[in-house]
C-alpha cells in the first residue's frame, strides 16, 4: 500500500491550508469544512496560544492586565504565525513586538531579563517607565541577580528639581 | 530495538498528568501508580527534575506523552523529535510512551493544537507509515491517543473508530483511550459514544485519559481546565465492564483546583475504573 507522491502532496497541501486558515483570520480554508466550527477552533487556538504565553510570563501579563494583554497578543499573533511551539520563544517574540512600539511594561522587561540570564551570564535592559537600568548577572552556582540603577538622566532631572 | 506487538500491557493503576502546579498534591497522593509527563516540557538532558525523581524512587511509573510528532502529518516524522522521546523513555524507565492520531503542523506553521487527520485510505497509509517508523525507533511500546475535534474533513472514506482500529491493527501500536474526547466528539459531531467504545480494539488498551471541559456556545470544549464530565465517568465505568483497565488518569492543564477537589476527581476515576460490579463484590465481601 504505497502512497504516491501526488497523493502525499495533496494531503500536504490540504493540511497546510487548514493550519493557515486556523492561525490567520481571512486565510482561505479547505473546501468542505464547517466554517463556523473552523472559526471556533481558530478562536480556541488563539486563546490557547495566549494562555500559554501568559502563564509562562505572569509578571508581563499582570502588568498589562488581561484586556490589554489579550488584544495586543491577538494583534501580535495575527502578524506572527507560530513557527515554533513553546511559551519561551513565543513570549520573547511577543515582548520584542511590544518593545518595538514602546508598550512593553517594566515588569515584562525584567521578566525577559531574568529569562535571558538562563542562557547568558550577563545582560542589561533599560526600564523605560521607571527610567532605571537593570543589570543582570548569573552567579557561579546558578542563581540570578538583577540590580536596578538610576541612570544619569534621572540624576540630572533630580538635580534640576531640587 | 524492535518493540514487540504488545500484549505486555503494563499494570499502571491510577494516574495523573504531572504539572508543576500540582506537584505537591501529586506527591501527597501516595497510591498513584503512574504519572504522565508532556515530553516537550521535561528535560532530556541534565538532572532529572527532583519531583519526578522522587516519584520514580517510590515506584511511580512515568510515561512520556508527546504532542509534537505529528504522526498524522504528510511529512515524515522528525528523527530528532523521535530520538528525544525515546531518550525520555530510557531516562525515566518508562514502560511505554504515547502520542496522538493527529497532525500539528503544515505549510511551515505550527498549529499549536492537535488537528484531525482526513479519514482517507491515503491519510491512513501515511499515518501507518509514520507510526511504524516511530515504533522501530522507540525502545518501548507506543500508545496512540484518539483526539477531540470540532469539525470533520469532507469526503471521509470511513468513520473514526474504523480509522483508529485499522491504524492500530496495521501497526501493532497500543491504544490510549481518551474518554473525554469520545464524549466531546459524541456531543459535537453527533456520534454514538457507546458504539464507538464497543467497536474499538479494547484488547490494545494501554491506559485511559480523563479530562474536564465545559459547554459553551452550544459546543463542548475539552479545556482540561474544568471538572471531568459525568458522561466521561460513565463511559469509564461502562468500559470497566468490558475490559480490565490497566490504567486511568486525570488530565488537568489550567485553572488548577484546590487539592481537595483534585482528590475528589481522582477518587471518582479510581472508583469508575474498577466498575460498579467490582465495588458491589467488594462491599458484599465486607458485609459477610
Amino acid at each position: 500500500m504505497n502512497v504516491t507522491e501526488t497523493e502525499r502532496q495533496q494531503l500536504r497541501e490540504a493540511q497546510a491550508r487548514l493550519v493557515r486558515a486556523l492561525s490567520r483570520r481571512g486565510a482561505e480554508a479547505p473546501v468542505g469544512l464547517d466554517p463556523s466550527r473552523l472559526d471556533l477552533t481558530a478562536q480556541l487556538l488563539a486563546h490557547k496560544r495566549e494562555r500559554i504565553v501568559a502563564r509562562a510570563w505572569p509578571n508581563l501579563a499582570a502588568a498589562m492586565g488581561p484586556a490589554a494583554f489579550r488584544w495586543r497578543f491577538d494583534e501580535y499573533a495575527q502578524k506572527h504565525p507560530l513557527l515554533q511551539t513553546g511559551a519561551q520563544d513565543d513570549g520573547m517574540a511577543f515582548m520584542r513586538y511590544l518593545s518595538a512600539t514602546d508598550v512593553l511594561p517594566d515588569a515584562g522587561r525584567l521578566e525577559w531579563l531574568h529569562a535571558r540570564l538562563r542562557r547568558t551570564w550577563f545582560a542589561i535592559a533599560y526600564l523605560r517607565q521607571s527610567r532605571k537600568l537593570a543589570v543582570g548577572f548569573r552567579l557561579p552556582r546558578g542563581g540570578r541577580r538583577i540590580v536596578q540603577m538610576r541612570t544619569r538622566l534621572s540624576w540630572r532631572s533630580a538635580a534640576l528639581s531640587s | 530495538m524492535q518493540p514487540k506487538e504488545s500484549d505486555i500491557r503494563c499494570r499502571l493503576g491510577l494516574g495523573i498528568g504531572w504539572r508543576p502546579e500540582l506537584a505537591l498534591a501529586i506527591e501527597r497522593r501516595t497510591e498513584l501508580g503512574f504519572v504522565e509527563v508532556v515530553a516537550e516540557n521535561v528535560p532530556a538532558d541534565g538532572p532529572v527534575p527532583p519531583a519526578i525523581e522522587q516519584l520514580m524512587a517510590r515506584g511511580v511509573k512515568v510515561v512520556p506523552h508527546g504532542v509534537s510528532l505529528s504522526l498524522g502529518g504528510a511529512e515524515p516524522v522528525d528523527p530528532q523529535r523521535l530520538e528525544r522521546l525515546g531518550k525520555l523513555a530510557r531516562r525515566f524507565g518508562s514502560p511505554l510512551v504515547s502520542e496522538h492520531i493527529a497532525f500539528v503542523r503544515g505549510g511551515g506553521i505550527e498549529a499549536g493544537h492537535l488537528l484531525p487527520v482526513p479519514r482517507t485510505r491515503t491519510a491512513l497509509d501515511v499515518l501507518v507509515e509514520n507510526v511504524k517508523v516511530a515504533m522501530d525507533a522507540l525502545p518501548v511500546p507506543l500508545a496512540l491517543e484518539n483526539i477531540s475535534m470540532l469539525f470533520e474533513w469532507p469526503d471521509a472514506e470511513m468513520d473514526e473508530v474504523t480509522f483508529i482500529g485499522e491504524a492500530l491493527r496495521r501497526t501493532g501500536a497500543l491504544l490510549l483511550l481518551d474518554l473525554s474526547n469520545v464524549h466531546a466528539n459524541a456531543r459535537n459531531l453527533g456520534w454514538d459514544a457507546m458504539r464507538f467504545l464497543e467497536a474499538l480494539p479494547l484488547d490494545r488498551l494501554a491506559y485511559v485519559h480523563m479530562g474536564g471541559g465545559v459547554e459553551e456556545d452550544g459546543v463542548y470544549q475539552d479545556t482540561h481546565a474544568h471538572a471531568t464530565p459525568v458522561e466521561a465517568l460513565q463511559l469509564l465505568e461502562a468500559l470497566s465492564a468490558r475490559v480490565q483497565i490497566p490504567g486511568a488518569m486525570l488530565e488537568r492543564d489550567d485553572h488548577f483546583p484546590p487539592e481537595q477537589e483534585l482528590n475528589r476527581e481522582l477518587d471518582a476515576i479510581a472508583s469508575a475504573m474498577v466498575g460498579r460490579r467490582q465495588q458491589q463484590t467488594q462491599s458484599a465481601g465486607e458485609r459477610d
